[in-house]
């Protein structure tokens, strides 16, 4: 009675699968690490539709004999680990035995594949977790295995998929990660007859990060390297110039898995200090080496996660090398960034504290309706500022000059280059100018709605793209241009752009533009198109406001002033925290004992 | 160890003028002095920032002894310009320090060693040529407002000096506009060279080219660098690296119809609409009804302005917004009477040119309401 056997076991692996196959790009990544583990130079990767209609992953590794082939497809069957012992030095990058059982159970799966020794090759079907074959057939050597329609049996799954762009972008991340890891196999990603991305397999990781970054991007990286008992690694790690806002571009790759780990990202961040533009984030391609014990891989379900033996080894080794690294590029930084929020005292001291939660769920408040509260002055605190009501509207003359603008506050000065010191009254303001900008910025992008001025371009910007990125700007292109941003697709990998909001005029809108798409890659649209478009202006209007942490001019922070007086809602950004602090003279006196 | 003497009048123009070239933010003290040298009959003062700015001044001296020594340039130019206009004896020691004698007064200021400062190298296999100073800051003047403000894109925050074909093309954009213009070069030959020239180096070149000069001024162009000497004074730069953008696309191939304007009435009109306008990006739209040009701008917050003048037409009438400000820019740095805008559709660049000049250009881009 097969059959019956054949049942529960199926739905095993259906289960197992929704952990090892999540997406087309997890076949992706099991199939290529699959060619890797039997020794193949060259690998070769045939999406179509994304990956939901077909995956072929073609190599010239050392394929398997028809009674391998059997086993192969069997759940926990695998040649890679015998025992107990082996599974604490795990060098390969398969280990389970799941992960083609897994692909049969939710695909038609197909290997067709050949040992070099033997003259006759073999192939196999699985279909939802049934097998046929093996049977003989002619080949070259290597193995082929292809992925078709992917999830057919699991409509569910099948629905939680995204758009093409989308899960080809994924797919290409994949092989890029996987390309990174082996410079020494040349790798080739075709998509719909379109090749995307191609490795020459020299061995240099360099030359892998230029097919990635191009090769003008790429002379930005700098080698680092570093050698100690414990660990040695090896890589390029972006100049400050280049940065992303995500760490989503930074790659590690341990004993060449790659991996994503908080603490080797921190450990990156930590060594630039201050050469990096705050809320940016380095790219980087680092391999490190351990002894196998002293990693183990066996975390996470797609061995993403690494756990190490001794985490702050790892951290102080990799943290020097690159300090060493931008160091030798003639980078100092060394400093530590300040901390994030300024010190402050404890209340109880008698100094005066930032905003407390209270004040914040005010500001939230405040958000809704600036005008729903007025500066009634809490028992100890400082404000979250409130203009007074009687500004603008109807009673504005209208030619009014910029400097009389009757009671927009008063800049006093700046402070560590963040805050600007105003007076409004007999107050005193403190202005958090990055939020200020972001303000403003989002007041002209949401301007009369349905009248937003763009500037075209004399001169187009054209920007290189990961396929991720091109995939996320191929998706919102429409919503991009009705924000003032046409983007025009420029070969595979690159898009033009040839307008901006005229809101970004002299600002540094190439950062800002990408800033946005590397935040695109990653953001979970929401399906209503006006909310759609409301946060994609809030993204904007983040990655826009440039003044940051810089000097800026006595009109420069009078203008910014006005501009934010002129939105509907100066004391608070979009995220709901404070922009303006207000300290009402009350409180200094008290504070002076007066 | 240098002594010598020179009037005040001299020292002082001399350091006022190399002073500039300090930035002030050197990470080696050594380089926010000045250098003095005597040799000959000349004191010889340099002031470099090592980047985008050199500037190099000689001027008679009656050098007593040859030598060279640095002093902070700040406080050497508030010396020299509380001196007397009397003869200045000026004498290094050993510890790098200066003494200044003038009428009745006496200053030692503290400096570093001469051995420590650091110029730009040498100029080698520069391309050559010379013309009127009154020439250059005409180019300037029509050219450097056009260059980029964000320092991250360093190659727009220059302007570009081709030579190609016995003539020098002079470029600069900031991606919105692009400013274009030419001069023809007698005796360079048949050489080609791209420079880009830092907005830096060309501000501080218009500031001391004298169009009333009868002497010329004598630029070089090296690989790495450039220098333009104009009588006893020299600024060098070093070349801010790069491709420059591909310009020659930029410029429309061909246009539609012609609006012609009286620059300052066109001038006038803008200055004014702009009181709204800039409350909307600073944007403007022209428009034409056959010999008149209106201009409206509108703000939500503002108001609504509309400006009229009479234009000579040739073509359909022609709709199109710009940003006024970008328009008077070149309005401004022109100095014909009439100006001519060569349009085609709403969304296509516009070509602007002074009338009956053709060595300028001006490519705008327009704006749109989405
Ligand atoms: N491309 C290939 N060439 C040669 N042998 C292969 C290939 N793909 C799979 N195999 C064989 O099939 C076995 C099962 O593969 P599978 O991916 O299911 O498990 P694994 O790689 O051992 O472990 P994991 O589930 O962690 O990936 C492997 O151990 C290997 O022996
Ligand atoms: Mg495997």
């Amino acid at each position: 009675m097969p059959t019956i056997h054949v049942l529960p076991e199926n739905l095993a692996n259906r289960i197992a699968a929704g952990e090892v196959v999540e997406r087309p790009a997890s076949v992706v990544k099991e199939l290529v690490e699959n060619a890797i583990d039997a020794g193949a130079t060259r690998v070769e990767v045939e999406l179509r539709g994304g990956g939901r209609d077909l995956i072929r992953v073609t190599d010239n590794g050392c394929g398997m004999t028809p009674d391998d082939l059997s086993m192969a497809v069997q759940r926990f069957a695998t040649s890679k680990v015998a025992d107990v012992e082996d599974l604490e030095r795990i060098l390969t990058m398969g280990f389970r035995g799941e992960a083609l059982p897994s692909i049969g159970a939710v695909a038609q799966l197909r290997i067709t594949t050949r040992p070099v020794a033997m003259d006759e090759g073999s192939t196999l079907v699985v279909e939802g977790g049934v097998v046929r074959g093996p049977e003989r057939t002619g080949c070259p050597p290597g193995t082929v295995v292809e992925v078709a329609r992917l999830f057919y049996n699991t409509p569910a799954r099948l629905k939680f998929l995204a758009t093409t762009a989308t899960e080809r972008g994924h797919c290409v991340a994949w092989v890029q990660y996987l390309a990174l890891s082996r410079p020494d196999i040349a790798f080739r990603l075709v998509h719909d007859g379109q090749v995307l991305f191609a490795t020459p397999g020299s061995g240099e990781l360099a030359a892998v990060v230029a097919t990635i970054y191009g090769s003008a991007a790429a002379r930005d990286f700098i080698p680092v390297q570093a050698e100690t008992e414990a660990v040695s690694l090896h890589g390029l790690i972006s100049g400050p110039r280049l940065t992303r806002a995500t760490r989503h571009y930074q790659h590690f790759f341990v004993n060449r898995r790659f991996v994503r780990s908080r603490q080797l990202s921190h450990a990156l961040t930590e060594a630039y200090g201050l050469l990096l533009p705050p809320g940016k984030s380095p790219v980087c391609a680092v391999h490190l080496t351990l002894a196998p014990e002293h990693v183990d891989p066996n975390v996470h379900p797609t061995k993403i996660e690494v756990r190490f033996r001794h985490p702050h080894v790892v951290h102080t080794v990799l943290q020097q090398a690159c300090e060493e690294a931008l160091a030798a590029a003639g980078f100092r930084a060394l400093t530590q960034r300040p901390p994030r929020t300024s010190p402050v005292s404890p209340p109880a001291a008698g100094v005066f504290a930032g905003p407390d939660l209270e004040q914040q769920r005010r500001a939230e408040r405040l958000r809704v309706n600036p005008f729903a509260e007025s500066l009634d002055e809490r028992e100890d605190g400082v404000e979250v500022f409130a203009p007074p009501p009687d500004r603008g509207t109807s009673a504005t003359p209208l030619f009014v000059a910029h400097e009389e603008a009757a009671d927009s506050p008063e800049v006093l000065g700046q402070l560590a280059n963040r805050y600007i010191v105003a007076r409004s009254g007999h107050d005193l303001l403190l202005v958090d100018q990055h939020r200020a900008a972001e303000r403003v910025l989002l007041h002209a992008l949401e301007a009369s709605a349905g009248r937003l001025v763009r500037q075209l371009l004399a001169v187009p910007l054209s920007l290189e793209l990961t396929p991720a990125e091109a995939a996320a700007v191929e998706d919102h292109r429409q919503a991009l241009a009705a924000l003032g941003f046409e983007l025009e697709a420029f070969g595979p990998s690159a898009s033009l752009l040839r307008s901006i909001p005229a809101a970004l005029v002299g600002e540094d809108y190439e950062t800002a533009v990408r800033d946005l798409i590397s935040d695109l890659v990653a953001w979970e649209a929401p399906s209503s198109a006006e909310r759609r478009q409301e946060q994609l202006r809030a993204m904007v209007a983040c990655h826009g406001a440039t003044k940051k942490n810089c000097a800026l001019t006595r009109e420069e922070m009078q203008r910014l002033i006005r501009d934010l007086m002129a939105t509907d809602a100066p004391a608070v950004c979009p995220h709901g925290d404070p922009i303006i602090v207000s300290f009402p003279l009350s409180l200094l006196d008290r504070r002076f004992r007066r | 160890m240098l002594k010598l003497a020179c009037p005040q009048h001299a020292l002082l123009e001399g350091v006022q003028i190399v002073s500039r070239g300090v930035s002030g933010r050197s990470t080696q003290p050594v380089q926010n002095n000045v250098y003095l040298e005597g040799r000959g009959r000349e004191l010889r003062l340099v002031a470099t920032d090592l980047e985008y700015l050199s500037l190099e001044a000689l001027l008679e001296a009656n050098v007593l002894e040859e030598g060279a020594t640095t002093v902070p340039a700040r406080i050497l130019s508030e010396v020299a310009s509380a001196l007397p206009n009397e003869e200045v004896a000026l004498e290094a020691d050993e510890t790098h320090g200066m003494n200044i004698r003038c009428g009745r007064s006496r200053y030692e200021i503290r400096g570093l060693s001469a051995a420590d400062f650091t110029m730009l190298p040498p100029l080698e296999q520069a391309v050559r040529f010379e013309m009127p100073q009154g020439q250059l800051e005409t180019i300037l003047a029509r050219t450097v407002f056009a260059t980029s403000r964000d320092e991250t894109r360093p190659i727009l925050t220059g302007a570009l000096f081709r030579i190609a074909e016995e003539r020098l093309e002079v470029v600069a954009t900031d991606t919105y506009r692009l400013a274009l213009q030419t001069a023809p070069l007698e005796g360079v030959g048949d050489v080609t060279r791209s420079a880009i020239v830092s907005r830096r180096a060309l501000t501080e070149l218009a500031r001391i080219l004298d169009g009333d000069s009868p002497d010329p001024v004598q630029v070089a162009i090296g690989d790495s660098q450039v220098e333009f000497r104009l009588g006893k004074v020299t600024l060098g730069s070093r070349l801010i690296e790069g491709q420059f953008v591909n310009y020659a696309k930029v410029i429309p191939a061909s246009y539609e119809r012609r609006i012609i304007a009286n620059i300052k009435e066109l001038s006038a009109a803008l200055h004014r609409a702009l009181i709204v306008a800039r409350e909307d990006a600073n944007r403007v739209v022209l428009k034409t009804e056959g010999g008149t040009l209106k201009i409206t701008a509108s703000s939500q917050d503002v108001g609504h302005a509309e400006e009229s003048i009479p234009v000579t037409l040739e073509g359909d009438d022609a709709e199109i917004a710009f940003n006024a400000r970008y328009l008077l820019d070149m309005l401004d740095a022109v100095n014909t009477t009439e100006v001519v805008m060569e349009l085609s559709g709403p969304l296509n660049s516009g070509a602007i040119k002074p009338v009956g000049d053709d060595t300028y250009l001006y490519v705008l881009m327009p704006m749109q309401i989405l």
